[in-house]
């Protein structure tokens, strides 16, 4: 089957005018697009889960105690299966003169420093006091957590 | 020849005005969910709702929440990632899940959040 010039020009034609209409609609949807900032409300409720689930660090026997963390539940493994988040969160728990850290989501945590750049990324870091107890012993610590989410 | 090329051109105009048509309905179906505020009530009630199940989920308490959607709403669970439509054939707006939660499938303007030990969404 023979393909005349003037077939081709008009399958071009059909071709860009859809690949223009396809940018258009991304372009003018995304313009028009709206999202709710709640990275303040999600670091909150991540920092909050983090203290309060006994799933994560939250020291419990019968009953949760408010307030208080379990040593042997302050790991990597643990904190990755309490958390489903693709947010990066840093953990440092600081007691009796000895200090220890967390990574989660290794790739959001790297940039940390790059927390000044305010139009990138939402970082957010809280210090709680609380009560660890290590082995029936309690200790007073202080657990410092960063949240870095990209905007 | 002539008629032959007067025919195709036809063809080609047929074609070119229904390209055009199609377009311009999903042009239409896209941005009048950004204008009528359909596109903000899923951003609202996924993020909203999300974060009320994540909060409630890891509660000592018993609790039961009652959540009314503005309409009619479709919500799915699937692998911690909240779904949220208001019509079947539609991109969804989604929330990540911190917890664990069930998986489940709703339609409904209405859902009831049961936290009894593990959480149950109706």
């Amino acid at each position: 089957m023979e393909i005349s010039k003037e077939s081709l020009y008009w399958v071009f034609q059909i071709i860009f005018i859809m690949v223009i209409g396809t940018v258009m609609i991304f372009i003018l949807g995304s313009l028009a697009d709206y999202h709710i900032d709640i990275n303040s409300v999600e670091s909150y409720i991540i920092r909050n889960k983090i203290i309060l689930d006994e799933n994560c660090l939250a020291y419990s026997d019968s009953r949760v105690h408010m307030g208080s963390i379990d040593r042997d539940k302050f790991n990597e493994i643990n904190m990755m299966d309490c958390l489903n988040t693709d947010k990066g969160i840093i953990l440092n728990l600081t007691y009796s003169g000895i200090s220890e850290k967390i990574s989660i989501n290794e790739d959001l945590t790297d940039k940390v420093e790059l927390c000044f750049d305010e139009e990138l990324f939402s970082c957010i870091r809280k210090e709680y006091n609380l009560i660890l107890v290590d082995k029936e012993e309690k200790v007073p610590s202080k657990l410092i957590i960063d949240t870095i989410t990209l905007r | 020849m002539n008629k032959k090329g007067g025919a195709q051109k036809t063809i080609l105009y047929i074609f070119y005005i229904l390209i055009a048509l199609v377009i311009l309905s999903i042009f239409y179906s896209r941005l009048s969910n950004y204008f009528n505020g359909a596109e903000m009530d899923k951003e609202f009630i996924s993020r909203d709702l999300g974060l009320m199940i994540d909060t409630a989920s890891f509660s000592p308490m018993s609790i039961i929440i009652n959540y009314n959607f503005p309409k009619e709403s479709i919500i799915e669970n699937k692998d911690s990632v909240l779904k949220v439509k208001l019509k079947l054939l539609e991109s969804p707006r989604e929330y990540l899940f911190l917890s664990e939660v069930e998986d489940f499938s709703i339609k409904s303007n209405k859902t009831k959040i049961e936290k009894n030990g593990e959480i149950r969404i109706s």
